[in-house]
C-alpha cells in the first residue's frame, strides 16, 4: 500500500468513525472521562515486578514517553510490568485537597447521590458475604485509599494544560461486516472509592461495536451494537440496531456509562452487579444446582424473569450497584462536551502492541479486581484479548452473514442441502436394492438345513442393513423438514423481515425497576444495621447467656430474618423456605432410623407400580 | 355483578387442590385423635379440677396443643378447598409447625407418632409446592396497586 493509499485509508476510517460515534451519558459525580493515552503516559512511571521482590522504577515519571513504552523488554518470564499515575499525597495535600472539595460550591454535574442502598435490595446472607468482602479488603492488596483523590487531582491538571475528549478506534473488515471498534480509556476506576462498588484501579479500558453492513456500491448501513459489560459475552452483549432498547441520537448509540466503573449499558438505571468471590465458587455452583434441582422435581414455572430474579439472589454472591443514571456529563454530538479526533488503533501502534504490560498500578491483589487492567490489545496475563482479534465472535456475530448476503448465503446452503438429500436417496435406494437382494436370499434359504449358517449371517446383515436404511432415512427426513424451514426464511427474508429482535439474548442486563427501589428509608436502615445489630447479639448472648448460646443465636436469626422478610414483603417465601428446611432435616432422621425399611418399602412400592401398570394393560 | 354470574366466575377447584384438601382434612382428624389420646388419662369425666390439672399438666398441655393445631388445621382445610388466597400458605404454615412438633418429639420423647407426623408433613410439603398446585392459588392480579396483604396472599 503506497502512502497516498495509508492516508486514504486513514481518513476513510476516521470519517467512519465520526459517522457511528456514540454519544456517552454518564452519572452525576463522574470524575473520569475518556483521554488519550499520551498525556496519561507522560503523567506514569514505569515499573517492574519479580515474585518476591520489591518492584523495581525502569523509567521515572515525567521521562515515560509512549516511545519507551513500546520498547521491547525481556526481563524473565515472571516479570510483572505496570505503570503507576499516582504517588500517594502527603496529608497536607490530602487536606488541602478535602477542604477544597468540601467548601467548594459544586456544580450539579457533581454531586452524587446513592439513593437506594444496595444492602437493602438483597438479603441477609448476601449482606454478610459483603462484610466478610469488605474486611477482605484489609487483607488483600488494594489501592490506597487517598489514590482516587490525587488521580482527580492529576486528571483535573491534564485537562486544565489541554481539555479534551477522546477515544480510539479502529475498523476492521470481515465476513461482509464492518466493525467499528470504539475503545475509551480513562486514567481511573473509582467505582468503591465514589460509588460503593466492588474496587478502585489505576486506567480503565473500555469498549463497544457498531457492526455495519456495506452494499457494493460502498453505501454502509448500521445493523448491529455491541456494549462490553460485566458478566455478559457472546450473544447477550449485542443489540440489533432496531431495538428500542438501543438509544440513538441520528447515526449515534447512546451509551449509558456505570458510574465509577465505566461499564457500558444500553439503558438508563441502576444495574445489580454480583461479584463471586473465587474461594465461594463452590457454594455458588451448589446453590444454583440446588435451584435447579427443585425446580425439576416439583415442575416449577419457566418464566425467564422469574428465573431470573432467583439468580439475582444466590446468597454467596456479593451485591454491587452499578449507577448507569445518565444524569451527568454527556460527551458526543450535540451534547455538552464534543469528541476531538479519534485516535486510530489501525495500524495498530507500537504502544499498543509492544507493551504486555498493566497500565495502573498492580496492587497484587488475589482476586485482580485492584489490580490495573492491561492495554486494548492484551488480557492481564499477556494473551491477546478476544475483543482485538475476534472482532464478530466476541460478541457472537461469527454465525451471521451481513443482512444484504443474507438470502445468498441462505441459497448456498440450501443447494448444499438439495445436494445431500440427492446423495441420501442415491444411498438409500442403493442400499434398500441391497436389502431386498437378501431379503430375497434369506426366503429362498428357509427349511434348508445345510443353509443354516448363511442363513444366520443374512439375517445379521439384514438387520444391520435395515437399521442403517433406517437411519439414512431419518437423517432424510430431517434434511426435508430444515429444507422446508430454509424455504419460509427465505420468503420471510425476501419480504424484508428480519425475525425477532431479541431472540438471541438469553441473559440481558436489567436495570432495577421502581418497583424495586420503592424500599422505605426504614428498610434501607435496617439493611445497614442488621448485621451489626447480629454481631452485636452474638456478642451478649456469649457474654451474659453462654448456656443458651445455640437456642440464643436461632432465636436471634430467626427475629432478624423474620423482619427482613417482612420488610422485603416476602413473608410467605420465607414460611416455605423454612418448612422445607424442617422437611429436609425430618426426611435425614427418617433415613437415618428406617435405612433398611425404606428401601424395602420403596421396592414394594415399585413392585405395586409396575403390577397395576401390567394389569391396567391386561384390562384393557 | 349479580350473585349467580359470582358463582359462575369462581374458579373451578383442580383435583390436585381437592386432594390436598381431603389430605388435610385426615390430618386435622389425626392431629385431633392425638389430642384426645393425651388427654385421656384425664379420666372419662372430663372433670378439670385444678388438682387433676396440676397433677397431669404436660397431658394437659399436649392434648390441648394437638386440639388447637387439628382445629386450625380444619378451618385451613375449608378455606383451602374454597381456593382463598391465604389458603397455601397457611397450609405450609401449619405443615411446618406440624414438623417442628414432631421433631421436638423425636429428640425429647422419642414417640413411635413422630415418625409418623414427618412423613405425613414431608409428603404434604412437597405436595404443597407443586406446580399445578401452587398455579391455582396464584390468581392473576386484579388490581395493579400492590399492598402487603397481596403480598403475603401470594404463595410464592
Amino acid at each position: 500500500m503506497t502512502t497516498d493509499d495509508q492516508s486514504e485509508k486513514i481518513a476513510a476510517d476516521k470519517a467512519l468513525l465520526r459517522r457511528f460515534e456514540p454519544v456517552i451519558r454518564y452519572t452525576r459525580g463522574e470524575a473520569f472521562f475518556p483521554m488519550e493515552v499520551e498525556p496519561y503516559v507522560r503523567a506514569c512511571s514505569l515499573w517492574r515486578q519479580l515474585p518476591d521482590r520489591p518492584a523495581v522504577c525502569l523509567v521515572p515519571e515525567g521521562e515515560l514517553t509512549l516511545e519507551k513504552l513500546a520498547e521491547p523488554r525481556t526481563e524473565g518470564f515472571d516479570a510483572l510490568y505496570f505503570l503507576k499515575f499516582i504517588e500517594p499525597l502527603d496529608l497536607a495535600t490530602l487536606t488541602g485537597y478535602q477542604l477544597q472539595e468540601g467548601l467548594k460550591k459544586k456544580d450539579a454535574m457533581e454531586i452524587f447521590k446513592a439513593g437506594r442502598g444496595r444492602l437493602a435490595r438483597v438479603g441477609h446472607g448476601s449482606r454478610f458475604i459483603d462484610a466478610l468482602f469488605s474486611l477482605s479488603l484489609l487483607a488483600r492488596g488494594r489501592v490506597p485509599g487517598d489514590t482516587a483523590a490525587a488521580a482527580a487531582i492529576a486528571y483535573r491538571k491534564i485537562l486544565s494544560e489541554n481539555e479534551r475528549y477522546v477515544y480510539h478506534g479502529r475498523v476492521i473488515r470481515r465476513n461482509g461486516w464492518v466493525a467499528l471498534q470504539y475503545w475509551f480509556f480513562y486514567p481511573f476506576n473509582n467505582w468503591r472509592s465514589a460509588f460503593f462498588g466492588v474496587n478502585d484501579h489505576e486506567a480503565d479500558w473500555e469498549m463497544i461495536y457498531v457492526y455495519l453492513s456495506e452494499s457494493d456500491a460502498g453505501e454502509v448501513k448500521p445493523e448491529w451494537v455491541a456494549y462490553a459489560s460485566h458478566d455478559y459475552f457472546g450473544d447477550d452483549l449485542r443489540r440489533r440496531w432496531d431495538d428500542p432498547e438501543v438509544e440513538k441520537l441520528g447515526e449515534h448509540p447512546v451509551i449509558y456509562a456505570g458510574a465509577g466503573s465505566h461499564a457500558s449499558y444500553f439503558s438508563r438505571g441502576e444495574y445489580l452487579a454480583e461479584l463471586e468471590l473465587p474461594f465461594l465458587s463452590p457454594l455458588v455452583r451448589a446453590v444454583d444446582k440446588l435451584h435447579e434441582i427443585w425446580k425439576r422435581i416439583l415442575g416449577e414455572s419457566n418464566d425467564e424473569a422469574e428465573q431470573e430474579l432467583k439468580r439475582e439472589f444466590n446468597v454467596f454472591r456479593v451485591p454491587f450497584v452499578d449507577y448507569a443514571r445518565g444524569d451527568g456529563l454527556a460527551i458526543g454530538v450535540g451534547q455538552r462536551k464534543e469528541w476531538a479526533e479519534p485516535q486510530l488503533l489501525d495500524p495498530a501502534p507500537a504502544w499498543a502492541m509492544n507493551y504486555r504490560g498493566l497500565w495502573g498500578l498492580y496492587a497484587r491483589d488475589p482476586i485482580a479486581g485492584e489490580n490495573a487492567p492491561a492495554g486494548p490489545v492484551y488480557n492481564r496475563d499477556g494473551a491477546v484479548r478476544r475483543s482485538w482479534y475476534d472482532p464478530l465472535g466476541w460478541a457472537g456475530l461469527d454465525k451471521l452473514p451481513p443482512p444484504d448476503e443474507m438470502v445468498t448465503h441462505l441459497e448456498v446452503q440450501q443447494n448444499a442441502i438439495l445436494a445431500r438429500q440427492a446423495m441420501l436417496k442415491e444411498t438409500i435406494a442403493t442400499k434398500n436394492r441391497e436389502l431386498m437382494g437378501l431379503g430375497i436370499e434369506a426366503s429362498a434359504m428357509q427349511g434348508r438345513s445345510h443353509l443354516k449358517k448363511l442363513n444366520a449371517a443374512h439375517q445379521k446383515q439384514i438387520t444391520e442393513l435395515s437399521k442403517e436404511i433406517s437411519q439414512l432415512r431419518a437423517e432424510l427426513a430431517a434434511d426435508e423438514a430444515l429444507q422446508e424451514s430454509m424455504y419460509l426464511y427465505g420468503v420471510q427474508l425476501s419480504a424484508g423481515e428480519r425475525g425477532p429482535l431479541r431472540a438471541h439474548i438469553h441473559h440481558a442486563a436489567r436495570p432495577a425497576t421502581d418497583e424495586g427501589l420503592q424500599l422505605s428509608r426504614f428498610a434501607e436502615m435496617w439493611s445497614a444495621i442488621s448485621i451489626g445489630l447480629m454481631l452485636i447479639g452474638f456478642v451478649l448472648i456469649t457474654l451474659f447467656a453462654r448456656a443458651y448460646l445455640i437456642f440464643g443465636l436461632v432465636g436471634l436469626i430467626s427475629l432478624m430474618t423474620f423482619i427482613e422478610a417482612g420488610f422485603r414483603r416476602q413473608l410467605s417465601q420465607l414460611v416455605n423456605s423454612v418448612t422445607i428446611g424442617l422437611s429436609i432435616v425430618c426426611a435425614l432422621v427418617l433415613l437415618f432410623h428406617f435405612f433398611w425399611e425404606i428401601v424395602i418399602i420403596g421396592v414394594l412400592v415399585a413392585g405395586g407400580y409396575i403390577m397395576w401398570e401390567n394389569l391396567k394393560e391386561l384390562r384393557s | 355483578m349479580d350473585r349467580a354470574s359470582q358463582i359462575k366466575s369462581r374458579p373451578k377447584r383442580p383435583w390436585p387442590v381437592k386432594a390436598l384438601g381431603l389430605l388435610l382434612l385426615v390430618q386435622s382428624l389425626a392431629l385431633g385423635s392425638l389430642g384426645l389420646f393425651f388427654l385421656a388419662p384425664l379420666g372419662p369425666q372430663w372433670t378439670l379440677t385444678p388438682e387433676i390439672i396440676r397433677a397431669n399438666l404436660p397431658a394437659v398441655f399436649k392434648g390441648s396443643g394437638f386440639i388447637g393445631f387439628a382445629l386450625l388445621t380444619l378451618l385451613t382445610t375449608f378455606s383451602f378447598l374454597r381456593m382463598r388466597r391465604g389458603a397455601w400458605v397457611n397450609a405450609v404454615l401449619l405443615q411446618g409447625i406440624g414438623l417442628l412438633t414432631a421433631l421436638g418429639f423425636y429428640f425429647y420423647e422419642r414417640q413411635a407418632f413422630a415418625y409418623v407426623m414427618m412423613v405425613y408433613g414431608i409428603g404434604m410439603v412437597l405436595y404443597l409446592n407443586h406446580a399445578e398446585v401452587q398455579a391455582a392459588f396464584r390468581a392473576p392480579p386484579s388490581n395493579p396497586a400492590r399492598s402487603l396483604s397481596d403480598d403475603y396472599r401470594r404463595p410464592i
